[in-house]
């Protein structure tokens, strides 16, 4: 599956890309903030997004909203910390499936995918 | 976590970047005590911290996320107003940044993290709650409303202010009334099943209650202005938005009844702008009734549900029929309700897209201005990539290595020129082969050194904090001025200025400056000012540290000196007072009365000198007394390869580095003369100590000869005359150090390294400052 990686930590990219690589997911395309990853999404066509919240230029929310203009249906994933938890609703009605709260482990990660995946299945 | 295996590189690379970012925090941290309001700032600070803490924490440095978090909840909480960032906080936030700093090192020393000061993250917490003070802006719904049960009035009652604010508190009714008077119960008898939910969605549940009356609410204002034909098409589409949003939720919850019932709105929302009909109304006001009814009940975690799907069915098709005139408390044209949500959905997109500007998207909305512009400088930090140093260092060495072949290859160039060896066409070739080569190594050498070059504020953008910390500790108003923080240079020159500059700071703020009383005794303003630039000058960097203190006491660093026994009386009355002053530079002298923690830490500007000059750097100083003294440190650009002129001696070839150089002369027998037993030159009109180099080195009289030609050497102002035998010419040399031992003792003469000649011989690299080192004790022995 190809999976993007929007997030303006290198270190968190690199963590993510990890736990990913782990549950077997190695086609990993990364973007540095909403800005960087709206002009990769045309060219990379992920099947998954898992999209970082609090991030220079376009934050991860706006980075959904603007998504979701052109593209319902690639699932988003939004990553998260706990002090965030509070605004998860607002991601949601832009257009976020999941969300996932740092930090994760593989097998939490692994259950999000799945959850997401199989909700919009049966959605569709 | 703790099955989560990390490479190596994550922590590493977690150090590189989390670094960069606590050195700029330092930075921010200083600015923004100054501009307090500053909200970029703000944010920049608080993400900053925050992607440390992120990474931080699925590294599983526990102690380091827990002082992170404190910091960062109390930024969260200066950045949504809720108090203006005053000095403690200030002093708490560095305190907490410089644990942070503290872990770093544990974690490079593979040391267990300190733990932080329990005052500072209990204090740090205690802000970020905002000492009781409410969130009036973007956190509003986790603080204020999530804990009212949010019951709200019908929007004819509520003209709806800007941002969702807490509303008027209805006592115990977890019910959003919805006007019209549609009643659930017409449908039939409502089925209640306990809510089974996995715990990360249960934790959003409450939020997802409060949510989803608003959204009423601010649905029952717009199927209100369906009734109005002028407000109808921008109702239309602000309802379809809304029932998306909710959509979206429910589908979120996998609560399929609400979700179908908001689908439902969408559909009717969507008839209502093609068809122009107010019996819209009634289904729309009962949908709402239905998902009201479920949300009080998931508030009490149980699902609630009614036979719906007939109810649905007439969304579609029933429209047209409805009887029932419209019939709404609401005043129809109510300005109040109408301008928000409808402006911006009013526009020409269509509703069935979901405009991105969400009416209740304005607190994350505000982030996305400027984009253009920061996205440009986003893109160029993206066209870098980490290089491990030790391979820049392999690099350089190559180039290195590369100088030294070319050298060799121009040296044989010139032979065959010379002998007129080959035919005239091979050395025509051979000519312009080792010129090409030669071109090509300077520029590969300079791409190559650039690859190394960082900027000085790298360094320079501590100093801020530094100084702020010195001031309050002395009691002293210090205004530090940077200038020429982007000049660059080598990034060992960089590694190794560090710790100098900072001590040389520490002097002007500790010994410099004055108190601010004995300032304005002195007829000076009471702040001090320290001003600290860089610039470049040729093949080298210069840096200037310049304070308007009170100067250097020349009499008292006799008086020390004297003291000392560094110099006897005599000698102290020959000296003119900039010799004086670079008396400070010996070992072992510090005029600092008692050891201040500021800058009595037992390390003297003698070691600040050696720090300089183990750069291929010089120090001096420009002492102004009563107005302040300034400290010139000049820097070459890189430390691994320069210009030199290569002299012979005896037989040897030494290499003279040609930034020290300023001129070569042949001195005829009446400039020589001797002061003290001292030889000297006149030179022009002035008088300058010669050394002879054979001496220097202790070449064994059998090989020393003739010594015609003085190497006219400077050191800042200093000058002295080097006498060789022989100018061999001018080559790149590459720098390669010496046994430390060798070079510890100053066995080989005062020489700081070797390189490889064009012959292919080594030959030793002449140690300037050491040499001067020589020139000046020799006469006072």
């Amino acid at each position: 599956m190809k999976i993007m990686l929007i997030d303006d930590s290198k270190t968190m990219r690199n963590i993510q890309r990890s736990v990913l690589a782990q549950l077997g997911h190695t086609t990993i395309e990364e973007a540095c903030d909403g800005q960087d990853a709206l002009s990769k999404v045309g060219a990379f066509q992920p099947e998954l997004i898992l999209v970082d919240w609090n991030m220079p230029n376009m934050n991860g929310l706006e980075f959904v909203k603007a998504f979701r203009q052109s593209n319902k249906t690639t699932p988003l994933i939004m990553v998260t910390t706990e002090s965030e938890k509070a605004r998860v609703i607002e991601a949601i009605k832009a257009g976020v499936n999941n969300y996932v709260i740092k930090p994760f482990t593989p097998d939490l990660l692994s259950q999000r995918i799945n959850e997401t995946l199989s909700r919009l299945a049966k959605a569709a | 976590m703790s099955q989560m295996a990390f490479d190596p590189e994550l922590m590493q690379d977690f150090l590189t970047e989390s670094g960069e970012l606590l050195d700029q925090l330092d930075q921010d941290l200083v600015t923004l005590e100054t501009a307090p309001g500053d909200l970029e700032l703000l944010n920049r600070i608080f993400r900053a911290l925050h992607t440390i803490k992120g990474s931080a924490s699925f590294l599983q440095l526990t102690n380091l996320v827990h002082v992170a978090h404190a910091a960062e909840s109390c930024l969260n909480a200066a950045r949504n107003r809720v108090f203006v960032v005053c000095r403690s906080d200030m002093d708490l936030l560095l305190a907490a940044v410089d644990t942070i700093k503290k872990q770093f090192d544990d974690i490079r020393e593979g040391r267990d993290l300190t733990r932080a000061d329990e005052e500072v993250v209990a204090k740090l917490a205690a802000r970020g709650e905002g000492g009781g003070a409410d969130h009036p802006h973007e956190s509003a719904p986790d603080a204020a409303v999530a804990t009212a049960p949010a019951a709200t009035a019908p929007a004819a009652t509520a003209p709806q202010p800007p941002a969702p604010e807490c509303d008027a508190p209805s006592p115990s009714e977890p019910e959003v009334q919805v006007s019209g008077g549609a009643s659930p119960e017409t449908l039939g008898a409502a089925q209640e099943r306990p809510l089974v939910l996995d715990p990360s969605k249960a934790d959003l549940l409450d939020l997802l209650v409060v949510d989803v009356n608003e959204t009423l609410t601010k649905l029952d204002a717009q199927v209100a202005q369906l009734t109005a034909e002028a407000s109808r098409p921008g109702a239309a589409a602000a309802l379809h938005e809304l029932a998306d949003n909710l959509n979206k939720t429910a589908e979120f919850f996998e609560f399929a009844p609400m979700s179908r019932l908001a689908q439902g709105l969408m559909k009717l929302a969507s008839e209502a702008r093609s068809h122009a009909i107010d019996p819209a109304v009634p289904p729309a006001r009962l949908a709402m009734a239905l998902i009201a009814e479920q949300a009080a009940g998931l508030s009490q975690r149980k699902l609630i549900e009614r036979p719906i799907d007939s109810f649905l069915e007439t969304f579609t098709g029933a429209m047209t029929q409805s009887a029932t005139p419209a019939q709404s408390p609401t005043p129809a044209a109510s300005p109040s309700a109408q301008a928000k949500p409808s402006t911006a959905a009013a526009a020409p997109s269509p509703a069935s897209t979901a405009p991105a500007a969400s009416p209740t998207g304005n607190a994350a909305g505000d982030a996305g201005e400027d984009k253009s512009r920061e996205k440009h400088d986003a893109k160029a930090a993206e066209q870098t990539i980490r290089v491990e140093v030790g391979r820049l260092e392999a690099l350089l060495n190559l180039v290195g290595e590369l100088v030294l072949q070319k050298n060799r290859v121009n040296a044989m160039s010139r032979h065959i020129q010379a002998m007129n060896l080959g035919s005239q066409e091979f050395r025509e070739q051979a000519g312009e082969v080792s010129g090409g080569l030669d071109r090509v190594t300077s520029d590969l050498q300079l791409a190559v050194m650039k690859t190394r070059m960082q900027p000085l504020d790298k360094i320079f953008g501590k100093y801020p904090r530094l100084i702020r910390d010195l001031a309050a500790k002395l009691g002293k108003k210090i205004n530090l001025v940077i200038e020429g923080g982007e000049t660059e240079v080598d990034k060992s020159v960089i590694e190794q200025l560090g710790d100098p500059l900072i001590h040389l700071m520490r002097n002007s703020c500790d010994h410099g400056l004055e108190s601010p009383a004995d300032r304005a005794a002195a007829g000076k303003s009471e702040v001090g000012t320290i001003r600290l630039s860089a610039s470049n000058a040729g093949g080298h960097v210069e840096i200037r540290i310049a304070d308007d203190g009170r100067g250097l006491n020349t009499k008292r660093i006799s008086q020390k000196a004297i003291e000392k026994g560094l110099y006897t009386q005599a000698q102290i009355d020959q000296m003119s007072e900039q010799e004086l002053c670079r008396i400070i530079f010996l070992p072992g002298f510090s005029t600092a009365e008692k050891i201040s923690d500021v800058s009595g830490r037992g390390v003297g500007m003698d070691v600040v000198r050696s720090n300089i000059e183990k750069v291929k750097g010089t120090i001096d100083l420009i002492n102004d007394p009563g107005k302040g003294c300034t400290v010139l440190i000049k820097i070459p650009l890189t430390v691994a390869i320069m210009s030199a002129m290569m002299v012979g001696v005896g037989p040897e070839t030494y290499a003279v580095p040609l930034s020290s150089i300023v001129e070569i002369v042949r001195p005829e027998k009446d400039q020589l003369a001797s002061i003290n037993q001292s030889p000297v030159m006149r030179l022009r009109d002035t008088v300058l100590p010669l050394l002879q180099a054979a001496e220097l080195f202790s070449l064994p009289a059998s090989k020393r000869d003739d010594a015609p030609f003085a190497v006219v050497l400077s050191l800042s102002e200093r000058r002295v005359g080097l006498m060789v035998s022989r100018l061999i010419g001018q080559q790149e040399v590459v720098i390669k150090p010496l046994d430390e031992e060798l070079s510890r003792t100053g066995a080989g003469g005062p020489v700081s390294g070797a390189t490889v000649r064009d012959d292919g011989g080594v030959s030793l690299i002449v140690d300037v400052p050491r040499l001067f080192e020589l020139a000046e004790a020799e006469p006072r022995r």
